[in-house]
């Protein structure tokens, strides 16, 4: 024989190490090669070496390795069973999707599709029926798994029929609460429509880890988006405008016209009364001229001397400062042409202008600077009609505002 | 001519094979049980890391719960058959984890050989021989491994040839230099400085 030595080496080891089992067999005799008895006696050795010095797995490990196997045994089971389901002519489809891999996408296909269903259901009392209907299947599920012993995660809804301790019962079904829903679960009572996230585990426990409490009102009815929809503005408008108003939902439509309330800023608006202000600031300007401003106010005074039945009164500026003149002045500017008849001419002139609260200023600009358009804004007394404006009095340092005369023309809508 | 009749153990394991087939839980786990902690050891042989060893041997029996329809006793066992199995799961987690990816897994094992190799000639401290758990440290992973299932698992070279991919004419040669690598390292003293 030619054999190697490795082959001879092999073969004395098979004969030295054969299984215990052939040990009746008679014992071969040690190999005459001193080299090959010496290997094989070391690979003696090294067997019981190794027998002694076998490092064995933890027995948590084993037991996680176990589980997994379990696990993998349950989904392959339930694989199997999906296989043979769908293994009908015509289902070759559904067979090759039914594998592990794809059966969670088919179960979320199926939960879409009921809320899909749902969702293009319009009849109040279809789709409550359906809703029960989906309950219940979820329910069956759940039931199937735990029967099963499957390890999967879903979420159930129903109605709560019990809640003691731990354990609540959802549309006669039971559920043991994990740890991490007792919070949840403390605000559940009996009567209430919950969604529960539900673990099952491979030794048939079923726990509720998540109870959350279903609200009715974010029904998607089509019919009430629309009632929602406008129930939202209605909501914005009154909070906006009238604070004492929300309460009143129904009204929503009618809300949007209170939006109309915004008058309500307009007092806001005038809580600006600058301008009339202004109109006290009037006589400021006269009073700086007094030596010869007293002419230049009276422009200012022309349209409240138009108010007053004599123009000798505006003279006087300190009548020129009193509001109500002001105010008479705005409501009867056809008078005006009388008083360009009374006083000087070229006061005749100004109050035409008047009315064009803007070119005023310009005119007087000439003889008194800037001032004096502030004098033109003595028109604004429309606003002096509203009294609460005239106490702004104090506010005359505010005379650099004179830009705000661009408000004067209301007096135009006076006409 | 007589033909001997299937030994008791025999006949267990075609019928733990057969109900293993129909996926039986207790079948399956009486599998676990028996194999688990042999493939372990297999498997330390090679990755020397606890925690990975016992993940990897739980893949096993995963992988071996897949494939068990598509497999055929045709005289290889099953616990060679769950070698085997061990031993395809370690080459993909060598293949991930090695960082040339491209290497075949014989070139990477190549590698490791002559690393360790490199570090063979290491002498033992305070002048002694090494002892025969130390001497099998400085092997290479591939001879441990022959080692393992040939000498632990009483395995023919066939079968570990069939487990590793390699021929049996290889596995003879790798056993026949482990046997002598040891050898040397067991009797040789180290030389002092």
């Amino acid at each position: 024989m030619n054999d190697s030595f490795e082959e001879r080496l092999d073969a004395a080891l098979d004969a030295a190490l054969r299984p215990a089992q052939d040990a009746a067999r008679p014992a071969d005799a040690p190999p005459a090669d001193p080299e090959l008895a010496e290997l094989v006696q070391l690979a003696a050795a090294l067997k019981a070496e190794q027998a002694l010095a076998a490092e064995r797995p933890s027995a948590a490990a084993m037991s996680r390795g176990r589980r997994r196997l379990m696990e993998a045994l349950a989904a392959a089971q339930s694989g199997a069973t999906a296989r043979a389901r769908w293994s009908r002519p015509g289902d070759w489809l559904g067979a090759w999707l039914g594998g592990g891999l794809f059966k969670p996408l088919l179960y979320s296909l199926k939960l879409a599709r009921e809320q899909v269903t749902l969702s293009l259901t319009f009849d109040p009392q279809v789709r409550e029926n359906l809703r029960e209907q989906f309950t219940h299947d979820r329910l069956r599920e759940v039931q199937s798994l735990q029967q099963l012993r499957r390890a999967a995660r879903t979420e159930v809804e129903g109605t709560v029929e019990r809640i003691e301790n731990d354990v609540v019962v959802v549309s006669g079904v039971a559920f043991k609460l994990a740890p991490s829903a007792l919070g949840d679960a403390a605000a559940v009572k009996s009567g209430d429509r919950v969604a529960v996230v539900v673990v099952t585990g491979t030794d048939g426990s079923v726990q509720a880890v998540n109870v959350a409490v279903e609200q009715p009102t974010p029904t998607p009815v089509p019919s009430a988006t629309p009632r929602g929809a406008t129930a939202q503005p209605t909501v914005r408008v009154t909070e906006t405008a009238v604070p004492t108003r929300p309460v009143e939902p129904g009204r929503t439509a009618t809300a949007t016209p209170t939006a109309s309330t915004t008058p309500a800023r307009t007092p806001d608006s005038t809580e600006t009364p600058p301008p009339t202000a202004q109109g006290t600031r009037s006589p400021e300007p006269s009073r700086t001229p007094t030596p010869q401003g007293t002419r230049t106010a009276e422009p200012t005074r022309s349209p409240s001397a138009t108010g007053t039945p004599g123009s000798k009164e505006t003279r006087e500026p300190t009548e020129t400062r009193e509001p109500t003149e002001t105010a008479e002045a705005t409501r009867a500017p056809t008078r005006t042409p009388q008083t360009t008849r009374s006083p000087e001419p070229t006061e005749t002139r100004e109050p035409t202008e008047t009315p064009e609260a803007t070119r005023a200023p310009t005119v007087t600009g000439v003889s008194s600077p800037t001032r004096t358009p502030t004098s033109t804004s003595a028109p604004t007394p429309t606003r002096t009609s509203q009294p609460t404006s005239v106490p702004s009095p104090t506010r005359p340092a505010e005379s650099t505002e004179t830009p705000e005369p661009t408000e004067t023309p209301e007096p135009t809508r006076a006409h | 001519m007589t033909v001997n009749p299937p030994s008791t153990a025999a006949v267990h394991a075609e019928t733990l094979l057969q109900r293993a087939r129909r996926q039986d839980a207790g079948a399956w786990a009486e599998i676990y049980d028996q194999y688990y902690p042999r493939i372990y050891a297999f498997l330390l042989t090679r990755v020397r890391d606890r925690a990975l060893a016992e993940d990897l041997a739980a893949d096993v029996f995963v992988n071996a719960l897949r494939a068990i329809a598509s497999y055929e006793d045709r005289g290889f066992e099953l616990a060679a058959w769950l070698f085997r199995i061990a031993h395809n799961r370690l080459t993909d987690h060598l293949r991930r984890t090695m960082v040339r990816g491209s290497d075949s897994l014989d070139e990477l094992e190549e590698e490791q050989d002559i690393s360790l190799l490199a570090g063979q000639d290491a002498e033992p401290a305070h002048g002694e021989a090494m002892d025969l758990r130390r001497a099998l440290e400085q092997l290479n992973p591939t001879q441990r491994q022959v080692i393992h299932l040939r000498f632990m698992e009483g395995l023919t070279s066939e079968q570990v040839a069939r487990i590793m991919g390699k021929s049996a004419g290889a596995i003879k040669i790798l056993q026949y230099r482990a046997l002598k690598t040891l050898k040397r390292l067991l009797t040789e003293k180290p030389q002092s400085l």
